[in-house]
């Protein structure tokens, strides 16, 4: 008990002490990292009895607030759609109860006294608290949740199956917070290792949070601070408590009278406080989720690279049909860089299958460029240059390579280089997006073969 | 203090504030007119009145312009059936769009960004839980495309801040079954994983809300 309450206050602590940056992290899609590593994937789980459409919003809202990526990955946002089975009917059965009870109860009163906590003035206190105790037995937060194994397996096989393998973070908002819990557990179940799930509260009425309790929940939110209430006797009596309070989110009623909803009030661009612990929580637990490849991880890419040749003006023309002829101090530019977490070139001659063998021979994690028709590499920096030339080819290549980005005397940046600074972008014929380039000068047309690989752990 | 007690001290608290935009007294309707929260409704004495010649005008003399083709009131005849009415076949049922263009007659991108997400709602009653998992599943990308439309645009944070969505979701919801239909289809929806769209509001919208004039 005391070591969880330890874990929480740690946990507390540490979103209060760096929150604050709160503005989203958006990059261009075109100079995102190749996710060799697996793919930084974010779930949204919507709270009970919340349509499609306002699930949805949150997520949007989600990704407004934390951006499109994290350290130059983009980020996949996935609703992971929950409903409690059997719900709808409860709801629609409970308020054709209190409406037959009660004269002067319509649908639109139950409606928006249950949707937005919005009683209508001709309702009497006992009539409204009626209505409040029937919303608060169906809604049943403190009861154990009556979610079905079927509709569990269901979600659990969409996240791992029907998704990229990735490094994947549940997101809950209210009761989604237990139902992320029950997903966690069905997906440790299932043999994923538990450091590749991360997880994140948002007004978390329950007593924990898996891989940590990071959450963020606002002191006047009063749904959860009525499960607080609620639960009170059995806190007493020894069970863990539902996990306390991060931040004090301003009460604005006339936006959100329970303090409680995602849009309006943990996410509303009014609340910079919830904002920044949010995000904050995001990137700590994108931080720590450890990638599900072991060690070195070469994709089974789709496609062999082929770069179209950028030709430089050294005296070259072209042909009749269109070749392009390279004058005697003339080279062919390559442009290859599949996207590598690590900064290793192995070059050899071959083909993409010899390249991938001798780099798996090596046991490093490289990009093995099976370059037809270059030799001798090596890489200088021009004089007044902030970039860095490399030329590179066999066979005096094998090996893997350290790169330089920007500026070599400055800016070592390993895992991230190119040679370009400001030339032309090359065209790619593949798929996804890169990151970084390096060039290969040659005096031969031909392909240019690669195959990329990371350390991802 | 038991958490229903909880749940009415922090209704009771908003209840001041919020009657205003909920509630239907008369007195109340005529404050929501003065501050410029609704305008009046066109009734059919209205309706004899000619159409104003400017956007938005204040006095009662004649009809605003948004206001001047709207199909009339359906009243309970609109609630008879699933679908209810659309005279004007505009796809947003006659009460929802009345509701949508007297709440919010001062932007087009409002009412336009609220159109959408009538819809998907409309969408949703209309077939329930008749379609099954599979093709009801495959219509989770429209949901989406609405929402970027509704969450995306200059008028998104007032638009949230009213809990406008939701309302004119309760609107499409307005009966017991239509509201179940709705549930039924979310059900279908439920357990599952969505991709949000890389799409720009314009795309989801399938047109240019830079382009309304207000």
């Amino acid at each position: 008990m005391q070591a969880t309450l330890r874990k929480f206050c740690a946990a507390a602590a540490f979103l209060f002490a760096v929150a604050g940056n709160a503005a989203p992290t958006n990059i261009d899609p075109r100079v995102a990292k190749f996710d060799t590593c697996g793919r930084y994937e974010l779930f949204s789980i919507n709270g009970i009895m919340t349509n499609s459409v306002d699930a949805t919003n949150n997520l949007i809202r989600l990704q407004d607030v934390y951006g499109n990526s994290y350290k130059e990955h983009l980020i996949a946002y996935r609703l992971a759609y929950n409903q409690t089975r059997g719900m709808p009917t409860d709801f629609a059965d409970s308020a054709k109860q209190v409406m037959s009870l009660y004269a002067g109860v319509t649908w639109d009163i139950w409606l928006k006294a249950v949707t937005f906590g919005i009683y209508d003035p001709s309702l009497s206190p006992a009539v409204a608290e009626a209505i409040a105790k029937k919303v608060d037995d169906m809604y049943g937060l403190t009861r154990p949740s009556s979610y079905q194994t079927e509709d569990l397996n269901d979600i659990v096989n969409a996240i791992t199956t029907q998704t990229a393998s990735g490094k994947k973070l549940l997101v809950g908002h209210s009761q989604g917070t237990i139902y992320l819990s029950m997903v966690y557990d069905r997906m440790v179940q299932k043999g994923f290792a538990p450091n590749t799930i991360g997880a994140v509260g948002i007004a978390v009425a329950y007593s924990s949070i898996p891989t940590g309790n990071v959450y963020v929940t606002s002191a006047n939110d009063l749904i959860v601070d009525s499960v607080r209430l609620a639960t009170l006797p059995l806190t007493l009596a020894g069970a863990p408590p539902v996990l306390p309070p991060t931040i004090k989110i301003p009460y604005r009623p006339t936006i959100d009278v329970f303090g409680h909803n995602m849009q309006q009030t943990y996410l509303n661009a009014l609340n910079t406080g919830s904002i920044g612990q949010i995000t904050t929580a995001i990137t700590r637990e994108f931080g720590s989720i450890k990638s599900p490849y072991p060690g070195t991880h070469f994709p089974d890419y789709p496609v062999t690279y082929a770069s179209t040749p950028w030709k430089s003006g050294c005296g070259g023309a072209y042909d009749a049909v269109g070749n392009f002829i390279p004058g005697p101090e003339c080279f062919i530019y390559w442009t290859v860089a599949p996207y590598n977490e690590s900064q290793y070139v192995i070059v050899q001659p071959g083909s993409v299958s010899s390249a991938k063998t001798a780099v798996r021979a090596n046991a490093k994690a490289c990009y093995a460029l099976a370059v037809e028709g270059i030799k001798n590499a090596q890489a200088t920096r021009p004089p007044g240059t902030s970039w860095v030339w490399f030329t590179m080819g066999y066979p005096n290549n094998y090996g893997c390579w350290d790169m330089v980005s920007g500026n070599p005397a400055t800016d070592y940046r390993p895992g991230a280089w190119w040679l370009y600074g400001g030339d032309k972008p090359p065209v790619w014929r593949i798929t996804g997006p890169l990151d970084v380039y390096t060039g290969l000068v040659s005096k031969t047309s031909g392909v240019v073969y690669a195959e990329g690989g990371a350390v991802c752990n | 203090m038991t958490r229903t007690k909880a749940l009415i001290a922090a209704a009771l608290v908003a209840l001041a504030g919020a009657a205003i935009l909920f509630t239907e007294s008369p007195t109340v309707v005529r404050l929501r007119q003065a501050v410029g929260l609704t305008s009046p409704a066109v009734t059919k004495a209205a309706a004899t009145k000619p159409i104003c010649s400017q956007v938005i005008v204040p006095t009662g003399d004649c009809i605003p312009q948004h206001l001047a083709n709207l199909p009339p009131d359906p009243g309970e005849a609109g609630k008879a059936t699933i679908d209810g009415i659309d005279a004007d076949k505009d796809g947003v049922r006659d009460d929802v769009q009345r509701f949508i263009y007297e709440t919010w007659p001062e932007s087009e991108r409002a009412r336009r960004v609220l159109y959408e997400i009538a819809k998907v709602g409309l969408m949703q009653v209309h077939h329930g839980g008749d379609l099954g998992k599979e093709a009801t599943r495959k219509l989770a990308p429209q949901i989406m495309r609405a929402s970027i439309c509704y969450m995306r645009n200059t008028q998104s944070p007032e638009l949230i801040n009213q809990s406008a969505g939701e309302r004119v979701r309760v609107k499409v919801t307005n009966t017991p079954e239509r509201w179940l239909r709705a549930a039924e289809f979310d059900q279908h929806l439920a357990h599952n994983v969505y991709e949000l769209p890389n799409e720009t509001p314009t795309e989801a919208c399938g047109f240019d809300l830079a382009a309304l004039p207000n």
